[in-house]
Protein backbone atom coordinates (compact mmCIF):
# COMPACT_ATOMS: atom_id res chain seq x y z
CA UNK A 1 0.00 0.00 0.00
CA UNK A 2 1.66 3.17 -0.48
CA UNK A 3 1.03 6.00 1.56
CA UNK A 4 1.16 9.71 1.01
CA UNK A 5 2.07 12.35 3.63
CA UNK A 6 1.48 15.42 1.83
CA UNK A 7 0.24 18.93 3.93
CA UNK A 8 -1.44 21.27 1.95
CA UNK A 9 0.36 24.22 0.88
CA UNK A 10 -1.59 26.77 -0.34
CA UNK A 11 -3.53 27.79 2.97
CA UNK A 12 -0.14 29.32 3.96
CA UNK A 13 0.08 31.26 0.89
CA UNK A 14 -3.01 32.37 1.05
CA UNK A 15 -2.33 33.31 4.65
CA UNK A 16 0.24 35.71 4.14
CA UNK A 17 -1.27 37.02 1.05
CA UNK A 18 -4.70 37.77 3.26
CA UNK A 19 -1.83 39.31 6.22
CA UNK A 20 0.46 41.18 4.18
CA UNK A 21 -3.08 42.80 2.21
CA UNK A 22 -4.38 43.58 5.68
CA UNK A 23 -0.75 45.49 6.81
CA UNK A 24 -0.75 47.41 3.57
CA UNK A 25 -4.35 48.44 3.99
CA UNK A 26 -3.60 49.25 7.39
CA UNK A 27 -0.31 51.32 6.65
CA UNK A 28 -1.98 53.40 3.78
CA UNK A 29 -5.17 54.45 5.82
CA UNK A 30 -2.19 55.91 8.45
CA UNK A 31 -2.15 53.51 11.56
CA UNK A 32 -0.05 55.13 13.75
CA UNK A 33 1.31 51.60 15.69
CA UNK A 34 2.90 50.90 12.36
CA UNK A 35 4.97 54.17 12.85
CA UNK A 36 5.35 53.77 16.01
CA UNK A 37 7.18 50.32 15.24
CA UNK A 38 9.20 51.86 12.27
CA UNK A 39 10.35 54.35 14.35
CA UNK A 40 11.95 52.27 17.12
CA UNK A 41 13.28 49.62 14.40
CA UNK A 42 15.32 52.73 13.50
CA UNK A 43 16.62 53.47 16.69
CA UNK A 44 18.02 49.73 16.89
CA UNK A 45 19.46 49.85 13.38
CA UNK A 46 20.74 53.18 13.63
CA UNK A 47 23.71 53.58 15.54
CA UNK A 48 24.82 50.29 13.63
CA UNK A 49 24.55 51.73 10.68
CA UNK A 50 26.62 54.51 11.34
CA UNK A 51 29.22 52.76 12.02
CA UNK A 52 29.24 50.52 8.77
CA UNK A 53 28.94 53.99 6.82
CA UNK A 54 31.98 54.98 7.86
CA UNK A 55 34.19 51.61 7.42
CA UNK A 56 32.15 51.19 3.24
CA UNK A 57 32.29 55.08 2.44
CA UNK A 58 35.55 54.82 0.36
CA UNK A 59 34.43 51.26 -1.68
CA UNK A 60 31.19 53.17 -2.41
CA UNK A 61 32.92 56.39 -3.63
CA UNK A 62 35.34 54.15 -5.86
CA UNK A 63 32.24 52.54 -7.41
CA UNK A 64 30.71 55.79 -7.85
CA UNK A 65 33.70 56.95 -9.98
CA UNK A 66 33.92 53.93 -12.15
CA UNK A 67 30.27 53.84 -12.92
CA UNK A 68 30.15 57.46 -14.00
CA UNK A 69 33.68 58.17 -15.40
CA UNK A 70 32.33 59.62 -18.85
CA UNK A 71 29.49 61.60 -17.17
CA UNK A 72 32.34 63.06 -15.08
CA UNK A 73 34.52 64.16 -18.43
CA UNK A 74 31.16 66.10 -20.10
CA UNK A 75 30.10 67.37 -16.27
CA UNK A 76 33.93 68.43 -15.90
CA UNK A 77 34.21 70.15 -19.35
CA UNK A 78 30.49 71.54 -18.56
CA UNK A 79 31.62 73.46 -15.05
CA UNK A 80 35.20 74.75 -16.68
CA UNK A 81 32.76 76.51 -19.15
CA UNK A 82 30.32 77.72 -16.10
CA UNK A 83 33.11 79.07 -14.04
CA UNK A 84 34.38 81.37 -16.83
CA UNK A 85 31.23 82.66 -16.96
CA UNK A 86 30.53 82.51 -12.81
CA UNK A 87 33.16 84.78 -12.55
CA UNK A 88 31.65 87.68 -14.86
CA UNK A 89 28.95 87.64 -12.92
CA UNK A 90 30.31 87.25 -8.90
CA UNK A 91 30.64 90.58 -8.63
CA UNK A 92 26.50 91.73 -10.11
CA UNK A 93 25.81 88.22 -7.81
CA UNK A 94 27.47 90.31 -4.30
CA UNK A 95 25.60 93.16 -5.01
CA UNK A 96 22.18 91.04 -5.55
CA UNK A 97 22.51 88.82 -2.14
CA UNK A 98 22.72 92.23 -0.19
CA UNK A 99 20.03 93.41 -1.57
CA UNK A 100 18.18 90.28 -1.61
CA UNK A 101 18.65 89.80 2.54
CA UNK A 102 17.22 93.40 2.43
CA UNK A 103 14.34 92.60 1.09
CA UNK A 104 13.68 89.56 2.53
CA UNK A 105 14.01 91.38 6.18
CA UNK A 106 11.50 93.81 4.66
CA UNK A 107 9.32 90.91 3.42
CA UNK A 108 9.52 88.76 6.23
CA UNK A 109 9.62 85.82 4.32
CA UNK A 110 9.23 82.42 6.32
CA UNK A 111 12.67 80.82 4.18
CA UNK A 112 14.75 84.00 4.77
CA UNK A 113 17.39 84.25 7.78
CA UNK A 114 16.01 84.07 11.10
CA UNK A 115 13.57 81.82 10.68
CA UNK A 116 13.41 78.60 13.42
CA UNK A 117 15.61 75.72 11.69
CA UNK A 118 17.40 72.97 12.19
CA UNK A 119 21.17 71.77 10.14
CA UNK A 120 21.56 68.11 9.49
CA UNK A 121 23.82 65.75 7.57
CA UNK A 122 22.49 63.73 4.73
CA UNK A 123 23.81 60.64 5.94
CA UNK A 124 22.21 57.99 3.47
CA UNK A 125 20.32 57.46 0.69
CA UNK A 126 17.49 55.32 -0.30
CA UNK A 127 17.32 51.97 0.61
CA UNK A 128 15.01 50.74 -1.92
CA UNK A 129 15.02 51.47 -5.95
CA UNK A 130 11.42 52.77 -6.11
CA UNK A 131 11.88 56.20 -4.09
CA UNK A 132 13.55 59.22 -3.69
CA UNK A 133 14.55 59.63 -0.19
CA UNK A 134 17.73 60.52 1.95
CA UNK A 135 18.46 59.90 5.77
CA UNK A 136 19.57 62.84 7.52
CA UNK A 137 21.70 63.06 11.02
CA UNK A 138 19.13 64.82 12.60
CA UNK A 139 15.46 63.34 14.50
CA UNK A 140 13.03 63.46 17.02
CA UNK A 141 15.75 64.32 19.83
CA UNK A 142 16.48 67.33 18.04
CA UNK A 143 13.19 68.99 17.35
CA UNK A 144 12.50 67.27 14.06
CA UNK A 145 9.12 65.99 13.10
CA UNK A 146 7.49 64.78 10.24
CA UNK A 147 6.13 66.85 7.70
CA UNK A 148 8.35 69.58 8.24
CA UNK A 149 9.67 71.18 5.15
CA UNK A 150 13.47 70.88 4.15
CA UNK A 151 15.75 73.19 2.34
CA UNK A 152 19.24 73.78 1.02
CA UNK A 153 20.24 77.71 0.61
CA UNK A 154 19.19 77.12 -3.53
CA UNK A 155 15.42 75.94 -2.06
CA UNK A 156 13.38 73.39 -1.53
CA UNK A 157 14.69 69.69 -1.19
CA UNK A 158 11.32 67.90 0.44
CA UNK A 159 9.46 67.21 3.28
CA UNK A 160 10.25 64.70 6.64
CA UNK A 161 7.85 61.67 6.26
CA UNK A 162 9.65 59.58 8.84
CA UNK A 163 11.34 60.26 12.31
CA UNK A 164 13.42 58.13 14.58
CA UNK A 165 15.27 58.94 17.85
CA UNK A 166 18.81 60.51 15.90
CA UNK A 167 17.53 60.32 12.39
CA UNK A 168 14.60 61.29 9.97
CA UNK A 169 13.76 60.13 6.13
CA UNK A 170 13.20 62.95 3.81
CA UNK A 171 11.23 62.45 0.88
CA UNK A 172 12.50 64.58 -1.77
CA UNK A 173 10.43 66.65 -4.38
CA UNK A 174 11.83 64.80 -7.04
CA UNK A 175 9.99 61.72 -5.80
CA UNK A 176 6.61 59.97 -7.89
CA UNK A 177 5.01 60.44 -4.72
CA UNK A 178 5.64 63.70 -3.78
CA UNK A 179 3.38 66.71 -4.27
CA UNK A 180 4.18 70.32 -3.99
CA UNK A 181 1.68 73.31 -4.51
CA UNK A 182 3.16 75.71 -5.96
CA UNK A 183 3.46 79.36 -7.32
CA UNK A 184 4.53 81.28 -11.13
CA UNK A 185 6.29 84.35 -9.28
CA UNK A 186 5.86 86.25 -12.81
CA UNK A 187 1.78 85.17 -13.74
CA UNK A 188 0.69 84.69 -10.13
CA UNK A 189 -0.71 81.63 -11.57
CA UNK A 190 -1.00 78.03 -9.46
CA UNK A 191 -0.43 74.45 -9.85
CA UNK A 192 0.76 70.96 -8.06
CA UNK A 193 4.55 70.24 -8.96
CA UNK A 194 4.91 66.14 -8.89
CA UNK A 195 8.28 64.40 -8.82
CA UNK A 196 9.78 62.32 -12.21
CA UNK A 197 12.32 60.31 -10.49
CA UNK A 198 15.87 60.62 -11.73
CA UNK A 199 14.61 62.86 -14.72
CA UNK A 200 15.85 66.13 -13.44
CA UNK A 201 12.83 68.00 -14.03
CA UNK A 202 9.42 68.23 -11.96
CA UNK A 203 5.59 68.15 -13.89
CA UNK A 204 3.42 71.05 -12.80
CA UNK A 205 -0.06 69.77 -12.96
CA UNK A 206 -3.41 71.25 -12.98
CA UNK A 207 -1.70 75.05 -14.59
CA UNK A 208 -4.70 76.89 -16.17
CA UNK A 209 -4.30 76.59 -20.14
CA UNK A 210 -4.86 80.61 -20.54
CA UNK A 211 -2.28 81.92 -18.41
CA UNK A 212 0.61 82.59 -20.40
CA UNK A 213 4.11 80.45 -18.39
CA UNK A 214 7.18 81.24 -20.02
CA UNK A 215 10.24 79.17 -19.76
CA UNK A 216 12.68 80.66 -17.13
CA UNK A 217 10.08 81.83 -14.60
CA UNK A 218 10.72 80.93 -11.46
CA UNK A 219 8.35 78.76 -9.40
CA UNK A 220 7.82 78.91 -5.51
CA UNK A 221 5.70 77.24 -3.04
CA UNK A 222 2.30 78.06 -2.46
CA UNK A 223 1.68 77.60 0.66
CA UNK A 224 -2.00 77.09 0.84
CA UNK A 225 -3.36 76.18 4.73
CA UNK A 226 -3.25 72.56 4.33
CA UNK A 227 0.13 72.54 3.01
CA UNK A 228 2.89 71.87 5.31
CA UNK A 229 5.67 74.26 2.57
CA UNK A 230 5.27 77.64 3.93
CA UNK A 231 5.01 79.93 0.62
CA UNK A 232 8.12 81.43 -1.02
CA UNK A 233 10.38 78.75 -0.77
CA UNK A 234 12.06 78.83 -4.61
CA UNK A 235 12.01 75.51 -6.05
CA UNK A 236 12.69 76.02 -9.80
CA UNK A 237 12.37 77.31 -13.05
CA UNK A 238 10.11 76.69 -15.87
CA UNK A 239 12.13 74.53 -18.29
CA UNK A 240 9.26 73.78 -20.62
CA UNK A 241 5.95 74.74 -21.54
CA UNK A 242 3.85 72.47 -23.70
CA UNK A 243 0.18 73.95 -24.75
CA UNK A 244 -2.31 71.64 -26.65
CA UNK A 245 -5.50 73.22 -27.96
CA UNK A 246 -8.44 72.27 -25.95
CA UNK A 247 -6.49 70.70 -22.88
CA UNK A 248 -7.68 72.23 -20.09
CA UNK A 249 -4.32 72.57 -18.34
CA UNK A 250 -0.72 72.57 -20.07
CA UNK A 251 2.35 70.97 -19.26
CA UNK A 252 4.99 72.68 -17.62
CA UNK A 253 8.30 70.89 -16.46
CA UNK A 254 10.20 72.59 -13.98
CA UNK A 255 14.39 72.29 -13.28
CA UNK A 256 14.85 72.32 -9.59
CA UNK A 257 17.14 74.83 -8.15
CA UNK A 258 18.54 72.12 -5.89
CA UNK A 259 21.10 69.49 -7.15
CA UNK A 260 19.99 66.31 -5.48
CA UNK A 261 22.88 64.29 -6.29
CA UNK A 262 25.56 66.47 -4.22
CA UNK A 263 23.53 66.98 -0.96
CA UNK A 264 25.50 67.06 1.85
CA UNK A 265 23.85 69.60 4.45
CA UNK A 266 20.06 70.39 5.08
CA UNK A 267 17.89 72.47 7.13
CA UNK A 268 14.75 71.29 8.50
CA UNK A 269 12.46 74.48 8.94
CA UNK A 270 10.67 74.28 12.06
CA UNK A 271 6.64 75.52 11.56
CA UNK A 272 6.06 78.97 13.95
CA UNK A 273 3.55 78.42 16.57
CA UNK A 274 1.17 80.73 14.49
CA UNK A 275 0.70 77.88 11.84
CA UNK B 1 13.75 22.19 12.13
CA UNK B 2 16.20 22.80 14.91
CA UNK B 3 17.21 26.44 16.47
CA UNK B 4 20.16 26.80 14.88
CA UNK B 5 18.84 27.19 11.22
CA UNK B 6 16.46 29.45 12.28
CA UNK B 7 19.16 31.40 14.34
CA UNK B 8 20.88 31.85 11.35
CA UNK B 9 18.18 32.51 9.11
CA UNK B 10 17.15 35.20 11.61
CA UNK B 11 20.45 36.85 11.76
CA UNK B 12 20.90 36.85 8.20
CA UNK B 13 17.94 39.05 7.38
CA UNK B 14 19.25 41.51 10.45
CA UNK B 15 22.04 41.42 8.55
CA UNK B 16 20.74 42.23 4.72
CA UNK B 17 18.62 44.68 6.77
CA UNK B 18 21.61 46.71 7.88
CA UNK B 19 23.33 46.46 4.46
CA UNK B 20 20.41 47.63 2.35
CA UNK B 21 19.88 50.44 4.29
CA UNK B 22 23.27 51.34 4.69
CA UNK B 23 26.59 50.27 2.29
CA UNK B 24 24.02 49.89 -0.88
CA UNK B 25 21.29 52.30 -0.13
CA UNK B 26 24.56 55.10 -1.18
CA UNK B 27 27.64 54.02 -1.87
CA UNK B 28 27.29 50.85 -3.57
CA UNK B 29 24.60 51.36 -6.14
CA UNK B 30 25.35 50.80 -9.80
CA UNK B 31 23.80 53.56 -12.34
CA UNK B 32 21.77 54.55 -9.34
CA UNK B 33 20.36 51.22 -8.49
CA UNK B 34 20.55 48.99 -5.64
CA UNK B 35 20.28 45.40 -5.60
CA UNK B 36 17.48 43.64 -3.75
CA UNK B 37 19.14 41.85 -0.67
CA UNK B 38 16.26 40.52 0.83
CA UNK B 39 14.50 39.09 -1.98
CA UNK B 40 18.17 37.22 -3.38
CA UNK B 41 17.62 35.61 0.08
CA UNK B 42 14.51 34.83 0.48
CA UNK B 43 15.20 32.72 -3.41
CA UNK B 44 18.53 31.45 -2.16
CA UNK B 45 16.60 30.14 0.97
CA UNK B 46 13.16 29.31 -1.01
CA UNK B 47 15.52 27.21 -3.31
CA UNK B 48 17.43 25.24 -0.63
CA UNK B 49 13.93 24.42 1.51
CA UNK B 50 11.41 25.03 -0.71
CA UNK B 51 8.34 27.09 -1.79
CA UNK B 52 6.33 27.04 1.22
CA UNK B 53 9.42 27.83 3.81
CA UNK B 54 10.71 29.85 1.15
CA UNK B 55 7.25 31.96 1.39
CA UNK B 56 7.46 32.43 4.85
CA UNK B 57 10.74 33.33 5.34
CA UNK B 58 10.24 36.06 2.24
CA UNK B 59 7.16 37.39 4.14
CA UNK B 60 9.44 37.94 6.88
CA UNK B 61 12.53 39.49 5.24
CA UNK B 62 10.19 41.43 3.28
CA UNK B 63 8.17 42.87 6.28
CA UNK B 64 12.08 43.80 7.96
CA UNK B 65 13.02 45.77 4.52
CA UNK B 66 9.07 47.39 4.46
CA UNK B 67 10.49 49.25 7.90
CA UNK B 68 12.55 51.11 6.05
CA UNK B 69 10.77 51.94 3.04
CA UNK B 70 8.17 55.05 2.21
CA UNK B 71 6.19 52.63 0.51
CA UNK B 72 2.94 50.86 2.59
CA UNK B 73 4.24 48.01 5.01
CA UNK B 74 3.52 45.09 3.35
CA UNK B 75 4.40 45.33 -0.11
CA UNK B 76 8.27 43.59 -0.07
CA UNK B 77 6.75 41.16 2.51
CA UNK B 78 3.65 40.05 -0.44
CA UNK B 79 6.32 40.91 -3.13
CA UNK B 80 8.82 38.33 -1.45
CA UNK B 81 6.63 35.66 -0.16
CA UNK B 82 5.08 35.26 -3.63
CA UNK B 83 8.52 34.98 -5.18
CA UNK B 84 9.70 32.58 -2.88
CA UNK B 85 6.55 30.37 -3.39
CA UNK B 86 7.08 30.98 -7.20
CA UNK B 87 11.47 29.95 -6.89
CA UNK B 88 10.99 27.11 -4.53
CA UNK B 89 9.00 25.14 -7.13
CA UNK B 90 10.88 26.11 -10.07
CA UNK B 91 13.94 25.07 -8.35
CA UNK B 92 12.25 21.66 -7.59
CA UNK B 93 10.87 21.16 -10.84
CA UNK B 94 11.61 23.46 -13.87
CA UNK B 95 15.71 24.61 -13.51
CA UNK B 96 17.87 21.75 -13.81
CA UNK B 97 21.27 22.07 -12.09
CA UNK B 98 24.01 23.60 -14.39
CA UNK B 99 26.88 26.48 -13.33
CA UNK B 100 24.03 29.31 -14.70
CA UNK B 101 21.41 27.97 -12.61
CA UNK B 102 22.31 30.09 -9.46
CA UNK B 103 22.74 34.15 -11.33
CA UNK B 104 19.97 32.81 -13.56
CA UNK B 105 17.57 32.17 -10.19
CA UNK B 106 18.76 35.70 -8.90
CA UNK B 107 18.19 37.40 -12.55
CA UNK B 108 14.71 35.94 -12.83
CA UNK B 109 13.85 36.51 -9.38
CA UNK B 110 14.73 39.99 -9.12
CA UNK B 111 13.08 40.22 -12.59
CA UNK B 112 9.83 38.93 -11.26
CA UNK B 113 10.20 40.98 -7.97
CA UNK B 114 10.31 43.99 -9.08
CA UNK B 115 7.48 43.88 -11.28
CA UNK B 116 5.66 42.43 -8.63
CA UNK B 117 7.01 45.28 -6.49
CA UNK B 118 5.99 48.10 -8.49
CA UNK B 119 2.69 46.23 -9.77
CA UNK B 120 1.26 45.69 -5.75
CA UNK B 121 2.96 49.56 -4.60
CA UNK B 122 0.57 50.78 -7.60
CA UNK B 123 -2.49 48.85 -6.53
CA UNK B 124 -1.95 50.10 -3.19
CA UNK B 125 -1.63 53.55 -4.41
CA UNK B 126 1.70 54.77 -5.37
CA UNK B 127 0.94 54.41 -9.40
CA UNK B 128 3.23 56.89 -10.20
CA UNK B 129 5.81 54.19 -9.98
CA UNK B 130 4.01 52.69 -13.37
CA UNK B 131 6.45 54.21 -15.86
CA UNK B 132 9.92 54.07 -17.97
CA UNK B 133 12.10 54.53 -15.02
CA UNK B 134 11.14 51.72 -13.47
CA UNK B 135 11.49 49.28 -16.12
CA UNK B 136 15.23 51.06 -15.93
CA UNK B 137 15.68 50.36 -12.42
CA UNK B 138 14.32 46.19 -12.36
CA UNK B 139 16.50 45.36 -15.29
CA UNK B 140 19.61 46.77 -13.80
CA UNK B 141 18.66 45.87 -10.29
CA UNK B 142 18.01 42.17 -12.13
CA UNK B 143 21.47 41.81 -13.20
CA UNK B 144 23.25 43.28 -9.93
CA UNK B 145 21.12 40.46 -8.38
CA UNK B 146 22.18 37.85 -10.80
CA UNK B 147 26.09 39.04 -10.10
CA UNK B 148 25.37 39.03 -5.83
CA UNK B 149 23.38 35.77 -6.46
CA UNK B 150 26.70 33.97 -6.78
CA UNK B 151 27.88 35.36 -3.12
CA UNK B 152 24.29 35.04 -1.66
CA UNK B 153 23.26 31.11 -2.55
CA UNK B 154 26.18 29.76 -0.45
CA UNK B 155 25.77 31.91 2.71
CA UNK B 156 21.70 30.56 2.23
CA UNK B 157 23.26 26.88 2.12
CA UNK B 158 24.88 27.37 5.49
CA UNK B 159 22.58 28.94 7.10
CA UNK B 160 19.89 26.29 6.39
CA UNK B 161 22.36 23.30 7.05
CA UNK B 162 21.27 20.49 9.14
CA UNK B 163 23.07 19.64 12.11
CA UNK B 164 24.52 16.59 10.63
CA UNK B 165 25.08 18.18 7.46
CA UNK B 166 24.16 16.99 3.76
CA UNK B 167 20.46 16.67 2.57
CA UNK B 168 17.80 19.74 3.73
CA UNK B 169 14.65 18.28 2.22
CA UNK B 170 13.72 17.12 5.27
CA UNK B 171 13.05 20.25 6.31
CA UNK B 172 10.40 20.65 3.77
CA UNK B 173 7.18 20.01 5.36
CA UNK B 174 5.55 19.01 2.69
CA UNK B 175 7.24 16.26 0.83
CA UNK B 176 5.62 13.30 -1.05
CA UNK B 177 6.65 10.19 0.14
CA UNK B 178 5.43 7.23 -1.96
Amino acid sequence: MVAYQRTNRRPILVLIVVTAVALITLDVRGSGPISTVRGGVHDVIDPVAGALEAVFAPVGDWIDGVTSASALKDENARLRRRLDAARGQRAAARAAIEENKELKKLLNLPFAEGTDAIAAPVVDGAPGNFEVTVQIGRGASDGVGTDMPVVTGAGLVGRVIEVSRDRATVLLVNDPQSGVGVKMERTGTTGVAKGRGDTGTLRVDYVDPNVEVREGEVVSTWGQQASPFPAGIPLGTVSKVTRTRGDLEQDVLVKPLVDFSHLDYVKVLRPSPGR
Amino acid sequence: MTWQPRLRLALLIVAVVVLQTTVFSSGLRVFGVTPDLGLLLTIAVACALGSERGAAFGFVAGLAVDLFLSTPLGVSALTFALVGYGAGIAQSGVLRPSRWATPMMGALGGLAGGVLFVGIAAVAGWEALLSLASVRVIVIASLYDALLAIAVFPIARWATRTPQGGDRTWLRSSTVQP
